[in-house]
């Protein structure tokens, strides 16, 4: 074949442009650490990092929810851990008052304690949540929803759900359901407790109103299982969102990180083929018929 | 009987035709770097032998040699492999370095793209339908809107400036066209004014501009008798033996075509293929973002209108859109001014307490529901869709640069094989000319010696 000077060099060029271009690419992977920048170097690749990384943002998204959600269960679940101190030690009350070896001054010494009870429970049932939230307000979560006016306590807020997405379109209700009623109820009941006491009606301390009582402990423990059944679920959730993060993180790394050891050998091996090329233009350039002739 | 003095003109000759030799290696070598530049060579042919009786017998004497023609050495069939190859090559390059541009203003995959305000904006729904009461997630929510509405419009406003930048770059590519055509036609009348003389050079500058031109606009050729070379663009005429015409100026990028109001023919190849290819794809996909913005005005609006914020406040929209002036498209997609103004006529609820969070679930719940005018897809199929097959044509073109550039390189090496000077050779052949020049002028003398001897015979 002829060979002629303009394509020679054009030769050395072409080689030494594209040696020099694999060096570029090879130091750019080691230098970000991804193996390609925009989709169309990986289409593929770019379609599966990108839906993966809108996932884990929605998880993290749900993951901050459940926490959300954690926060109305966690004081719901310390309202009634306390309340259920209280109405037991209402019930210890009701159990001695009944007892007539007691006189009518220690009844009314326990009925101050009933009613001491009674504002604690008050306190309770106006909790806030870490936002400034009524806790059993509802949805009307910015009024205080339980205000005392002696014998009764009035109901603010309203009996709407507070839901909380915790998986994808799924909702969960954190707040608790009736507890309007649950609490005027409690209230009652522990009125018409004192008011016997005060009265001196054994009769009825022994029997209606110590029943009233007992059935309220009943259902503050039911109350204590579901909030505690959904903080499991909650919490439960809150794991397996984690390692689906982590997965989905992988996943990422997989598609779009370079493996830095085999990027630094490529981008090695790469530049001892581009220092070929430059000598090899070097040398063949010197050769010339003109050095021989005189 | 010859002449005495034939010897002496023959080789007079032969000194002066050596040297024309001498200069055409003097020449190729000067032009070692020309671009389009084709070596020439001298090709000598014997002279008519002269032809006498001698005793009888009927004798040719031969006459010495003259320059029958000085040549440049080309091949015609890798002239028009190469002009297409150049037609295809600056299409494809032109075409992935525009559609490259578009994929930069998308961003994406990454915390930067539309792809993930979208996501932010549904999860920042999620958040505030989940804990209404909370501030921040209302703040978050209204940044997460006004990040989704900057960024859409941000994208469309870069894709219609690059539009405008095409625009401009196709009318100087028609600049160009004609610029090179009336080149070409001053070429070919040089060429046929010069017929029968040499014009190496002149047909050198001529395939010269014959490529420039072949990298900007498919090209055919036809060459006529006189020299002269017809040259038709994208199928219209622009160089004939009468003159130049002008290449038509009005095109349409969505079909790839170019139109003189009576014909409308489809540019196939060259920088201006790219060029239609880049804004045919720029206004798609500025289309895509007027859809999704449209959608989202609609969408999020109508659900976000039926709330209620603890003030009372109803019928609000969550991005502007009011009829006059009439908010189209993403050019002026953005929040809704009473949004801004004040966070908490972001909704949340339709009862109006504030820790109703239903509404902002439902809002929250939009981001998987497919929407005719997204095609029966939801905002991020419908985005990550445009994405994906603007990547994978891109990675087509890239792919088919790769490839052309390989065919360009290796056509090229072929016509620099066939046309290229070689130093060397032309050392050679100077080396063989000098050498020739010495022994004609040697021969001359000694013929001149013969002639001084007979002469001074006569002398005596």
């Amino acid at each position: 074949m002829r060979v002629s000077n303009q394509q020679q060099y054009d030769f050395f060029v072409q080689q030494m442009q594209a040696a020099q271009a694999r060096y570029i690419a090879a130091q750019r992977e080691v230098m970000t650490g991804k193996k390609f920048e925009y989709p169309s170097e990986d289409p593929a690749g770019s379609h599966t990092v990108n839906s993966a990384m809108a996932l884990r943002a929605r998880t993290e998204q749900l993951d901050r929810n459940l926490r959300g959600a954690k926060d109305y269960l966690g004081n719901s679940q310390n309202a009634f851990d306390e309340l259920n101190d209280l109405v037991n030690k209402v019930n210890q009350i009701a159990v001695s008052g009944a007892n007539s070896t007691y006189d009518q001054a220690a009844r009314d010494a326990m009925a101050h304690q009933v009613s001491e009870i009674q504002d604690r429970i008050v306190y309770l049932a106006n909790t806030v949540g870490s936002n400034g939230q009524y806790v059993f307000a509802g949805q009307m979560s910015s009024t205080k929803p339980f205000t005392s006016t002696p014998p009764n306590l009035t109901f603010n807020g309203d009996d709407n759900p507070i839901n909380v997405e915790v998986r994808p379109n799924e909702t969960m209700r954190v707040n608790l359901a009736g507890a309007g009623t649950f609490f005027t109820g409690l209230h009652s009941t522990l009125e018409t407790l004192k008011n016997d006491l005060l009265s001196g009606n054994l009769s009825n301390v022994g029997d209606v109103d110590l029943k009233a009582v007992q059935s309220q402990l009943r259902d503050i423990n039911a109350i204590r299982g579901d909030i505690g059944t959904r903080l499991q679920t909650v919490n439960a959730l809150a794991d397996q969102n984690q390692r689906r993060i982590d997965d989905l993180s992988l996943t990422i790394s997989d598609v779009q990180d370079v493996d830095l050891s085999e990027a630094v050998t490529r981008m090695q091996s790469a530049q001892t083929a581009y220092t070929a090329a430059l000598q090899v233009t070097a040398l063949g350039q010197s050769l010339s018929l003109m050095d021989y002739m005189k | 009987m010859a002449s005495p003095f034939g010897g002496i003109n023959m080789m007079s000759y032969a000194l002066r035709n050596f040297q024309a030799a001498l200069q055409t290696s003097g020449h190729n070598v000067a032009n070692v770097n020309t671009q389009g530049y084709s070596r020439q060579r001298v090709s000598f042919s014997v002279n008519e032998p002269l032809t006498m009786f001698t005793q009888g017998n009927l004798t040719s004497i031969g006459q010495g040699m003259h320059v029958s023609q000085i040549s440049r050495i080309r091949d015609v069939f890798l002239d028009r492999n190469l002009a297409t190859s150049n037609s295809n090559l600056n299409k494809f390059s032109t075409a992935a370095a525009g559609l490259h541009g578009i994929e930069e203003i998308y961003g994406e995959p990454g915390d930067l793209g539309i792809t993930s305000a979208i996501g932010k904006f549904f999860d920042a729904w999620s958040g505030l339908g989940s804990n209404p009461s909370d501030q921040g997630a209302r703040l978050q929510l209204r940044n997460a809107g006004q990040v989704l509405a900057d960024r859409v419009r941000g994208a469309w406003q870069n894709m219609d400036r690059s539009l405008q930048d095409v625009d401009g770059q196709i009318q100087s590519t028609f600049t160009q066209i004609d610029d090179l055509a009336a080149n070409i036609d001053r070429l070919n009348k040089a060429i046929r004014a010069a017929s029968g003389q040499n014009a190496n050079d002149l047909m050198d500058q001529r395939d010269t501009a014959l490529r420039e031109l072949s990298s900007l606009v498919n090209v055919n050729t036809e060459t006529f008798a006189d020299g002269t070379t017809a040259v038709y663009a994208a199928g219209f005429t622009v160089v004939d033996s009468a003159g130049t015409m002008p290449f038509p100026k009005t095109y349409d990028a969505a079909t790839g075509t170019v139109s003189n109001g009576l014909v409308t023919s489809p540019v196939r190849g060259g920088k201006l293929a790219g060029l239609l290819i880049h804004s045919s794809e720029l206004s798609n996909h500025m289309s895509r973002l007027d859809n999704l913005a449209d959608t989202f005005r609609t969408q999020i609006n109508t659900i976000h209108m039926t709330g209620q914020n603890s003030a009372g406040t109803t019928n609000v929209k969550f991005f502007n859109d009011v009829a006059v002036p009439p908010q189209t498209g993403a050019i002026d997609f953005d929040l809704d001014p009473q949004i801004v103004a004040d966070i908490d006529n972001v909704m949340t609820g339709v009862s109006g307490n504030p820790g109703d969070g239903g509404l902002a679930l439902s809002l929250a719940a939009v981001r998987d529901n497919p929407f005719a005018s997204l095609g029966n897809k939801s905002f991020t199929t419908y985005l990550s869709e445009g994405v994906d097959t603007l990547a994978s044509t891109i990675a087509y073109y890239g792919q088919a640069e790769d490839t052309e550039t390989a065919v360009n390189q290796q056509i090229q090496n072929q016509v620099q094989a066939v046309s290229g000077v070689a130093i060397d050779d032309e050392m050679a052949d100077l080396v063989k000319y000098q050498r020739s020049y010495q022994a004609a002028a040697r021969t001359l003398n000694v013929m001149d010696q013969v002639l001084q001897d007979l002469i001074g015979m006569l002398n005596r």
